[in-house]
């Protein structure tokens, strides 16, 4: 399981859409904590700790605002709840998307406002 | 569809790859839920979002119509951002099956 460095190697060629960039990076980020500790394993989930690190260290900016990071707090509260210790992709990709609906009503609210002040 | 979103926010140069990508599957959710209620996406909404937007993983979310159908009948199927987020992670599943399989 190396060489995955390279852009676009996998099922999508070099002249991928921006929202398909976007997909690939949030799966190649789950690979790259997915794939800590355990170098010659078969590929297993996240563990909680490295998903306590991934957040801080890739979604920082988003989680300053306070009600994201509670929505955050929530997540890993309901982390520990799960027994099995680690995300699987299914999972991380709901946690993902747990804080992005909060930033989705955000935005949506944002240009709304915009629409008005124009 | 004449669409400008994407627009790059003015801090976006600060942000990580990973919310960078974030707010990319966030607006491209916006850019195509025009009509109607604007947090939801309608059925043509959303093949026109997989059909010009994920040329290369539309595969991942095929039947797309089986799926529009769960959603109700489609003068009334919207899609919540939620469901938009769960097609999406259908889509991502494609471009890992190549190399996590031998």
């Amino acid at each position: 399981m190396k060489g995955a460095g390279a852009k676009g190697s996998m099922a999508v060629a070099g002249d991928s859409s921006e929202l398909e960039w976007a997909i690939q990076t949030l799966v190649k980020n789950y690979d790259k904590y997915a794939g800590k500790g355990c170098c010659c394993r078969k590929r297993r989930g996240i563990r909680k700790c490295d998903f306590r690190k991934m957040l801080k260290r890739e979604l920082n900016h988003m989680l300053t605002d306070t009600k994201n990071k509670q929505a955050a707090d929530k997540l890993i509260g309901d982390l520990d709840e799960n027994q099995d210790g680690e995300i699987n992709f299914d999972e991380y990709w709901n946690l993902i998307g747990g804080i992005a609906s909060p930033i989705s009503c955000l935005i949506r609210q944002r240009e709304e406002n915009e629409k008005f002040t124009k | 569809m004449g669409c400008r979103c994407c627009k790059k926010r003015k801090d976006s140069q600060e942000l990580t790859d990973v919310e960078r990508a974030i707010e990319i599957v966030i607006n491209n959710f916006h850019c195509y839920a025009v009509k109607g209620r604007k947090e939801c996406l309608t059925p043509n909404e959303l093949k026109d979002l997989v059909g010009q937007r994920l040329p290369h993983l539309a595969k991942g979310v095929e039947p797309l119509e089986e799926k529009i159908e769960c959603l109700g009948d489609n003068e009334e199927a919207k899609l919540q951002f939620g469901e938009y987020w769960d097609i999406m992670g259908d889509a991502a599943k494609v471009c890992r099956e190549p190399k996590g399989k031998k």
